[in-house]
């Protein structure tokens, strides 16, 4: 997953399109944008791709008025559909909940031209593609006005839409009945469609009208279908002739098959075949059931690289690293520590998707490949499913399933690389579903990591120098479809392994951040929060330890290390000028134009992040009913943290006493810009807050003699609804345009264990939490 | 052959009597809504109605159901629609991914029949044992709390 290239944007261009194949085709409009870069040619007139290229995102009205959103987006609860949905709806006046969405897939719909490959992570999908969707469908309505004037031989400035129709005086006509017409004319350039919308907006602020459906909470896409079980998810593909599959993985890390016995699996009524894959061993059947039986009889002999190999020994070996030196991630001033020291640790932990990763995969006889996935990545799925089945990436299509929960896992491509080599090995099509203790043996887990920090204050108490060590594991060398494979040395730092511990707004004058790479074998890969979700934890506990140590309030401490002021600037001047050195002194990527680092930018992000952290500070404390750590006899804890350019600050509190720790109430303040769809922003927040507990309280995969622990979800369980608090969000006014909004994760955990501490004067430096963390100090 | 009621319809089906009854309405009988989340009645994303009780099918044995009453989420409104709880799953709005909300509603469905005023306590304790990673406990308990306060 790259980091969000939002350039792009400004130089979007509308085409329209004609027939299509696959999905789109029929009468009607469709007008489509490509998602970002530049060099895909305007399409001319209806049907002609313009020497074949295919775009990513479509808006379509058929001939029957119903409005449908084809984008390269990946839905998997996070409501990019909704949220897109809503926008469009605004502009056409279209219900959004009578608004289809589907995700492109890769392969059909998409360009062959288009190298990207529609990957779906860090919540980024509305910042992404907000303003492209209103300008189809901002086009897509004056196309439809158009003509409309024309049949009716008025001006088209006399006429309006509203609720899927164009009204003029007593005459009306329902979109579909103008679709087609509206396709034979030109599409509105870039210029007239802004001039469209400066326009709508200025009758929006002189009729004192507000917003439809923005802003409004409008339900959710495909919500029916969920309701009903109607909802289509990967593992509900069907194909007509397909054989069940399943897999076993090596229970020890990295180890490798090398005898597999399937006598006993034989004797099974419905057993077909074995398949060994470099990923593991297939077991293939005419039903699930008996794919699950079978591999329950086989005796694999699996190869065990690191015997030795236990959490503990993780632990140990991170923990030495940090007493080292390592690679500079960040540096302002003198750089040094000081005398104060906190050392961290946090566990791996698995996505544990509700949905197990699963695929269906065909490879037909003439080498065409079909692949059916709840993927994140479908791009990804396509090059590596045409490098297994040895075809060309044209030959494969991909379609994107909803997903049964994502969270970073299905950036990841090996379940697809499974299922085409199973499906390559049957000759007919085959849905491989892995079982529950496989999607725990064979995750990409958050890495686990160790953190040092030495620090000195000034006479007030504020922070006066600080270095962070950090050692975990680099998701950057792990981010390939391979099978699992120890990766050799990154280049540099990582930054998804010292986000948040780096380009953090607070006064640090003195400041050094340092990572170690450390590879153990066990495999990582994205989770929601990513590397804010240990570096955040660390932040914002210390300071919460200092305010106390300072006796000042843990608001007002973490405001005045946010303060205005001539240490401010200079130290934040040093911060810009670090990154400016690094990114100036970095080598153009490949095929990339070397830009010149914007220092302005930069610094201008750093001071709205500051702002955003104050903001959210503030409005959590009031709603929340901040009163300093103490409330009856309930515990309050406060933190903040900004990841994927929003910031979320939450306020927990707690009950504790004999019966343990209970978790009643966190209030959360959000600022991510403007708020398309509030409803689906708060679903995400109740979402983080209670992953973000579930990680502080129940999860961690521990290694033990080189094997996996933890099978099931007993043994590594999730927050139930007796655990579960009361949730309040608030939302920070301001911004333009929207942001992510799956920053909630970072902030949970400190604020719950900053709870802790005001209840039983313990910090808490390793997660999950232990019993032993809830007695009294 | 087996010999089911599901759904208010008798169904044949010629599998070993022993496939548990989740695989049974998913590749037999083309009824995907109630799903596979880990097969060991860990999750509660199978859960199906037998005789009026919620029961994970993953565990359930075909053998051991013939003859029963079997309501799975496409048959909990009866044709009705949308079935209350379903109703006030939607003005909740309660689904995220999705994935694990016909269990949730299975199981929530048999309990407000069972016990149409819930307290707080007993909903968590027959809620317990349906898993969500997306986090929509608040709004299931606040939907089921709406269905139990008459809607």
């Amino acid at each position: 997953m790259a980091k969000a290239d939002q350039d792009g944007l400004s130089r979007r261009e509308l085409v329209r399109l004609g027939v299509l194949t696959g999905v789109v085709a029929g009468s009607g409009l469709t007008l489509s944008c490509k998602r970002r870069g530049a060099g895909i040619a305007r399409v001319a007139a209806a049907g002609d791709g313009a020497g074949g290229q295919r775009l990513a995102s479509y808006v379509q009205i058929n001939d029957q008025g119903a409005v449908r959103l084809i984008m390269p987006w990946t839905e998997a609860g996070q409501g990019i559909s909704t949220g897109l949905a809503t926008l469009l709806g605004e502009e056409l006046d279209v219900e959004p909940k009578d608004i289809t969405f589907q995700s492109a897939g890769h392969g059909d719909l998409i360009a062959e031209a288009d190298k990207d490959s529609h990957e779906t992570g860090g919540g980024a999908g509305i910042g992404e593609s907000w303003g492209f969707v209103r300008d189809m469908a901002i086009a897509a309505r004056m196309m439809l006005v158009s003509a409309a004037a024309a049949q009716w031989g008025v001006d088209a400035k006399e006429i309006t839409v509203s609720k899927g129709k164009v009204v003029h005086r007593d005459k009306s006509l329902p979109y579909g009945a103008l679709a087609t017409a509206a396709s034979a004319l030109p599409v509105p350039g870039a210029e007239a469609i802004d001039t469209e919308r400066k326009k709508n907006e200025a009758d929006r602020a002189t009729a004192k009208k507000s917003f439809t459906y923005i802003g409004k909470d409008v339900a959710r896409v495909n919500i029916l279908d969920k309701i009903l079980g109607k909802a289509n998810f990967g593992v509900d593909t069907v194909v007509e002739g397909m054989l069940a599959a399943t897999m076993v993985h090596s229970p020890f890390v990295g180890g490798q098959a090398s005898r597999v016995d399937d006598a006993a699996a034989k004797a099974i009524p419905g057993f077909r075949a074995v398949v060994q894959t470099p990923y593991g061993v297939g077991v293939v059947a005419d039903t699930f059931p008996v794919a699950c039986a079978a591999a329950r009889k086989l005796k694999i002999t699996w190869s065990n690289p690191t015997p030795a190999l236990s959490s503990a020994l993780i632990a140990q070996q991170q923990k030495a690293l940090v007493e080292t030196t390592g690679t500079v991630a960040e540096k302002v001033g003198a750089g040094a520590g000081g005398p104060l020291v906190f050392h961290y640790e946090f566990p791996y932990l698995p996505h544990a998707t509700l949905e197990p990763q699963n695929c269906t995969a065909w490879v037909k006889p003439n080498g065409d490949v079909e692949v059916w996935a709840p993927t994140q990545s479908p791009g990804k799925a396509r090059e590596l499913a045409a490098r297994i089945a040895g075809v060309e990436a044209k030959q494969v299509k991909v379609h994107v399933t909803l997903v049964g929960g994502a969270f970073g896992r299905r950036l990841r491509q090996d379940y697809v690389g499974e299922a085409v080599h199973i499906a390559k090995a049957m000759k007919v099509p085959v849905k491989m579903i892995w079982t529950r203790e496989q999607d725990f043996i064979r995750d990409y887990y958050r890495p686990a990591s160790q953190h040092k920090v030495e620090l000195a204050v000034d006479g007030s108490g504020k922070v006066a120098a600080w270095q962070h060590r950090i050692a975990c594991s680099s998701i950057t060398a792990w981010d390939n479809d391979e099978p699992p494979k120890i990766p050799g040395a990154l280049d540099g730092v990582d930054e998804w392994a010292v986000e948040g511990a780096i380009k953090q707004p607070y006064l640090r004058p003195s400041l050094n951040v340092e990572w170690h790479q450390h590879e153990s074998g066990v495999p990582v890969t994205w989770l929601r929060g990513v590397g804010h979700g240990h570096t955040g934890f660390v932040v914002e506990t210390i300071l919460d330890e200092l305010a106390a140590r300072a006796n000042v309030d843990a608001l007002t401490y973490r405001l005045s290390m946010l303060e205005d002021s001539a240490d401010y600037t200079k130290a934040l001047d040093a911060q810009v000028a670090f990154h400016a050195a690094r990114a100036n002194a970095a080598p153009a990527k490949e095929g990339e134009k070397k830009e010149e680092f914007d220092s302005k930018a930069f610094k201008d992000g750093l001071l709205a992040k500051r702002d955003a952290y104050v903001a959210t500070l503030k409005l959590a404390a009031e709603k929340g009913g901040w009163r300093g750590g103490a409330n009856g006899n309930r515990f309050q804890g406060l933190a903040v943290h900004e990841s994927l350019g929003s910031t979320v600050a939450h306020m927990v509190e707690i009950e504790m006493d004999a019966r343990g720790l209970r978790v009643k109430k966190v209030v959360c303040a959000v600022a991510s810009g403007f708020i398309d769809n509030p409803d689906i922003v708060r679903q995400s927040m109740e979402g983080s807050i209670i992953q973000g507990l579930t990680a502080a309280l129940k999860q961690e995969i521990t290694i033990d003699k080189g094997a996996f622990v933890k099978t099931t979800f007993l043994a590594c369980p999730l927050l139930s609804m007796a655990e579960s608090p009361e949730i309040e969000v608030h939302f920070v006014p301001g911004g333009d345009e929207p942001r992510s909004i799956d920053s909630g994760v970072p902030a949970v955990a400190p604020a719950l264990c900053n709870a802790i501490f005001r209840a039983n004067g313990r910090r808490v430096r390793r997660l999950p939490l232990l019993p032993a963390d809830l007695v009294k100090a | 052959m087996v010999s089911l009621r599901i759904n208010g319809e008798v169904k044949e089906v010629d599998v070993d009597p022993a496939t548990p009854l989740l695989w049974v309405l998913r590749e037999q009988l083309g009824l995907t809504g109630a799903k596979f989340g880990c097969g060991m009645a860990h999750c509660g994303a199978c859960t199906v109605h037998v005789d009026g009780i919620a029961t994970r099918a993953c565990v359930t044995l075909l053998r051991n159901v013939a003859g029963k009453d079997i309501t799975t989420i496409e048959g909990l409104a009866g044709g009705q629609g949308l079935h209350p709880v379903q109703n006030a799953w939607l003005e909740c709005s309660v689904p995220q991914c999705g994935y694990c909300q016909p269990g949730q509603i299975m199981a929530a469905a048999a309990l407000l029949k069972a016990k149409p005023r819930p307290t707080d306590d007993e909903i968590d304790a027959v809620m317990a044992g349906n898993l969500c990673r997306c986090g929509t406990y608040p709004r299931i308990k606040k939907a089921i709390k709406k269905v139990a306060a008459g809607g």
